[in-house]
């Protein structure tokens, strides 16, 4: 070899051959890579109750994005109300069980560190609903998947003040899980425009599930307007208001943050006045094609995203500009 | 200036062998050849490609057509088998008109969401499967109703849209084309007017769809109303999210046929076909770029194949330049590693091609004569210095030889009768060695013995007005020695060194071996040699200004080097009133019979 290279020709002979196994070898690479869907991924999804239909169009948009790009896609309920460990263990399970990403809706915002450090450098995550505390480090393999929670907060104040201007109102908020960011931003945006209104009296209830009864007959407490904070305590809220449909408490004026079909048939029913329907389909869709960006180029970095939403009552909700985002159609098409 | 560049460039790589000249010319003249004819394969099956992926999105997009005109030609009939049973009627009866409508609604309900009739002033007649409306509904604001309202007589297609008429149990809602037109029936004995409805399930349309867009074909098919606006598009979610952009949005506006329009530097063959009796447009869309051919796929695969083929053209060329400049190298290189002299001539080689051979043969010639004419230059040379040496000789002797008897005769009649034996004893030594029986080459000792003899001599003649000391190793008296090279140096040192000196001149004589050489050393007291003179002592420019017997140190030099070689010779040292040294150097060669005619018949370079 040595002697080869010591001729100037056969130097640059040489020189050309390596260029040109050079060439071929990054063509071939090309080739290989190409739209290469070969590669198979597995996505859990885990969300609390992921069987409610709070959950349709969160789980469309991510059916969209990874449609046709050979990835399982597992739907996983955490159950968990709040205890962080046992999602840990959770999302530790679903990574030993051959997980690449993970969707994940952490059940608070708090103490979350630990499970985000340990489950983002095995995997990248992204959190879908709300943020949480995040270790630095793990910037590029997580991503914050929310609505903009405190202006959503604020708007809502505004549609419940400008759709009930008069008189004195007693007006309960369902704050649902306020160990999680998004519901602490919705709350104090609703507080914030409320306050500015002057109806600083509203009384909020916290938690993820309300005892109606407890918290309204027994005390005999008549609220003229109810907010919910979240999807399923509106539904909750609507079912209660069906039970007392014939007494004073059937005619609570129910306002709320929506994403299910059953708020939007409570909406179309007037059982609901107006709601604020988070675009979960966008946020779902969002955070899987981040997902993938990053599964497909590791060096990348995940980008939180904020999802959007629009305010619908019962003579708009079927216009049609509102129609494709309360109604994704992807079910039917794809 | 550029063409000086390019000169230069040329120059500096320009190929500087046959082999690379040869590689180079095979491999353009391939690969020139090669791209040629993969454009003009690579154009072919392009264009073939194109058509043919142009030929059958046409078919898909001809029988997408046939199946959603065949489909919603059914939902018409549906709507005018209603509309029949509607019509038929002396006075309209809800629960015998129920009865048809859910018969009908159970014979298309997997197309069909509801149907149902409505007064003009939006009371609900009679509907199926729902028979009831939401609460607070209002027809007559609905979309639809109000075009067929302006539109009597006319079957009407909606554009896709929630259905939200009626009470369902569920929390689904559905997507739906509402197919609706007027009717006249008879109320209470009166002519009413109202509007038929049929709700199309919009997942019907959209199965149809799917069958041209899920063929796995670079094609693509989108529904727009008469002004372009896209109702139905595979990417429908991606475009609501904002997160697709159909670049071929504005081509539902253009009249039914076939286009290719370049947008954004991407070409797309667009056929838009109208769909019977809905003002709805069917855009089919081709982009290039994505087509076989056209596919980055294709051509990173064609650029490989290239690549590779490049791989292969320069790897057998090189085998084959190498092959056919073989012989012209192995001619190169055997004249490149051989040295023609009078003796020896290098082995040329012969082979390869007939005119390589011939070429071979003809240089071989050449070196063959070139070394038997060197050869006869050095024996010119040779016999030019021996005729030299004897016409020196020649010169000398006469005057020697008169002086040498004169100084006998002087003896003789001076009674030294003694002294005049030893002088003709030692004239007598003298031209015994100077004969030699004719031999060039003889030992240390003879010739040390004639320079013995003639010292003495000279010694008698110059009244012993100088001393002469000789110191010869034993070792090397037996060694090979060229005549006659001693003589001439003392007689340069007594002539032009301690003859007429003041005080008593005095000569040094040394021999001896050094590692594999043997120095003679002659060294005076004398007058020494001015720089100038010294400097060319031994050149032809020495010759012509040395005086007398000054021309003999040349000679002796030139006679030691054509035995020898260039490496012997003598070494001339001196200092003015100090004295000169000459140091004659020759190799120390045993003297044998066979070596002696060996040297004696050498004459190097």
């Amino acid at each position: 070899m040595r002697k080869l290279l010591q001729s100037e020709e056969n130097k640059g002979f040489i020189f050309l051959i390596i260029f040109l196994l050079f060439a071929i070898a990054v063509m071939a690479l090309l080739l290989v890579n190409y739209d290469s869907n070969g590669e198979e991924y597995k996505v859990s999804v885990i969300v609390n109750n992921a069987r409610s239909s709070r959950w349709d169009n969160l789980r469309a948009g991510i059916q969209l994005a990874l449609a046709d790009k050979n990835v399982d896609i597992n739907f996983v309920t955490s159950d968990v109300y709040g205890n962080i460990n046992i999602e840990k263990q959770l999302v530790e399970k679903e990574i030993k069980n051959g997980a690449d990403a993970l969707i994940v809706e952490l059940c608070t915002s708090a103490d979350t560190q630990e499970i985000i450090r340990s489950a983002s450098d095995k995997v990248p995550i992204a959190f879908v609903e709300t943020s949480a505390e995040a270790p630095k480090s793990t910037g590029k393999s997580i991503g914050f998947y929310t609505a903009d929670n405190m202006q959503l907060g604020r708007d809502l104040a505004s549609l419940v003040f400008e759709q009930n201007k008069d008189g004195n109102m007693t007006i309960a908020v369902l704050a649902g899980n306020q160990e999680m960011n998004s519901m602490i931003d919705r709350l104090s945006g609703f507080d914030e425009i409320m306050g500015e209104y002057g109806l600083k009296d509203f009384i909020v209830y916290e938690g993820s599930e309300i005892n109606f009864e407890e918290s309204f007959n027994q005390k005999e407490l008549i609220p003229d307007i109810i907010v919910a904070l979240d999807s399923e305590l509106m539904e909750n809220a609507v079912t209660w208001k069906k039970t007392n449909e014939n007494n004073e408490y059937g005619k609570v004026r129910i306002y709320g943050i929506a994403a299910s079909n059953a708020n939007l048939k409570d909406l179309d029913n007037g059982y609901i006045e107006s709601v604020i329907f988070v675009n979960d389909y966008e946020m779902g869709y969002m955070a899987a094609t981040g997902l993938m960006e990053k599964l497909k180029s590791p060096g990348s970095d995940l980008e939180d995203g904020t999802s959007s939403y629009i305010v619908a009552d019962r003579e708009g909700m079927f216009d049609s500009e509102n129609q494709m985002i309360l109604f994704p159609t992807n079910y039917l098409i794809k | 200036m550029n063409k000086e560049i390019f000169k230069k460039l040329y120059k500096k790589y320009q190929p500087k062998s046959i082999q690379i000249m040869l590689l180079v010319s095979f491999s353009i003249a391939a690969f020139v050849s090669m791209i040629t004819l993969t454009i003009v394969l690579y154009s072919n099956f392009e264009n073939r490609s194109r058509n043919v992926s142009v030929a059958t999105g046409t078919w898909m997009l001809e029988n997408t057509e046939d199946d959603l005109n065949r489909f919603l030609d059914n939902m018409r009939q549906v709507s005018s088998s209603l509309f029949l049973s509607v019509q038929q009627q002396t006075e309209i009866d809800s629960e015998k008109l129920l009865n048809e409508f859910s018969l009908l609604y159970r014979a298309t309900q997997n197309d069909v969401i509801s149907i149902a009739l409505f007064e003009a002033n939006g009371n609900l007649i009679t509907a199926s499967p729902y028979d009831k409306l939401k609460e607070d509904s209002d027809v007559t604001k609905q979309d639809w109703y109000i075009n067929t309202i302006k539109n009597p007589g006319k079957i009407l297609f909606s554009t896709p849209h929630v259905e939200n008429l009626f009470s369902y149990s569920n929390d689904n809602f559905s997507w739906v084309v509402s197919l609706s037109r007027t009717v006249i029936f008879t109320k209470g004995g009166q002519t009413r007017h109202g509007v038929l409805l049929v709700d199309i399930d919009y997942a019907s349309v959209c199965r149809i769809m799917t069958g041209i867009n899920d063929t796995g074909l670079n094609q693509y098919a989108y529904l727009c109303d008469s002004d372009g606006n896209i109702f139905y598009h595979p990417e429908n979610m991606e475009i609501a999210l904002r997160k697709y952009n159909e670049v071929t949005a504005g081509a539902g506006k253009n009249a039914a046929g076939n286009y290719v329009q370049n947008i954004d530097g991407n070409t797309y063959n667009i056929t838009v076909s109208d769909i019977d009796y809905t003002g709805w447009k069917i855009v089919s869309v081709i982009p290039y770029i994505r087509l076989a051919g056209s596919s980055s796929y294709v051509r990173y695969f064609v650029i490989l194949i290239l690549l590779m083929i490049l791989l292969a053209i320069l790897i057998m060329n090189k085998v084959i330049a190498a092959r056919i400049a073989r012989p012209i190298r192995m001619l190169t290189t055997s004249i490149k590693n051989g040295t023609v002299t009078d003796t020896s001539v290098p082995r040329i080689y012969i082979g390869g091609s007939s005119e390589v051979r011939y070429l071979g043969n003809t240089l071989q010639k050449l070196l063959d004569q070139i070394s038997v004419l060197m050869h006869s230059i050095l024996i010119e040379q040779e016999e030019k210095r021996k005729s030299e040496l004897d016409v020196l000789q020649s010169q000398i002797n006469p005057h020697f030889l008169y002086n040498t008897l004169d100084s006998i005769v002087w003896m003789v009649e001076s009674g030294q009768n003694k002294e005049a034996s030893f002088m003709i004893t030692q004239l007598a030594s003298l031209f015994r060695i100077s004969l030699s029986e004719g031999r060039t080459i003889i030992r240390v000792e003879e010739e040390m013995r004639h320079a013995i003899s003639y010292s003495n001599i000279q010694k008698a003649r110059f009244k012993n007005s100088f001393t002469i000391d000789y110191d010869i190793s034993d070792e090397i008296k037996d060694a090979l020695c060229v005549k006659l090279i001693v003589q001439p140096i003392l007689e340069n040192a007594i002539y032009y060194g301690v003859k007429g000196m003041e005080e008593e001149g005095h000569i040094d004589v040394r021999a001896y071996k050094d590692n594999d050489d043997m120095y003679i050393e002659v060294e005076d007291n004398g007058y020494g040699i001015p720089d100038d003179i010294l400097e060319n002592i031994l050149t032809e420019t020495g010759r012509k200004s040395a005086r007398g017997s000054g021309v003999g140190l040349i000679n002796v030099d030139s006679r030691i080097k054509i035995r020898f070689g260039k490496k012997y010779g003598l070494i001339v040292t001196s200092e003015l009133d100090e004295g000169t040294c000459v140091k004659i150097h020759l190799p120390y060669i045993p003297y044998t019979e066979e070596n002696q005619k060996k040297y004696e018949k050498i004459i190097t370079e």
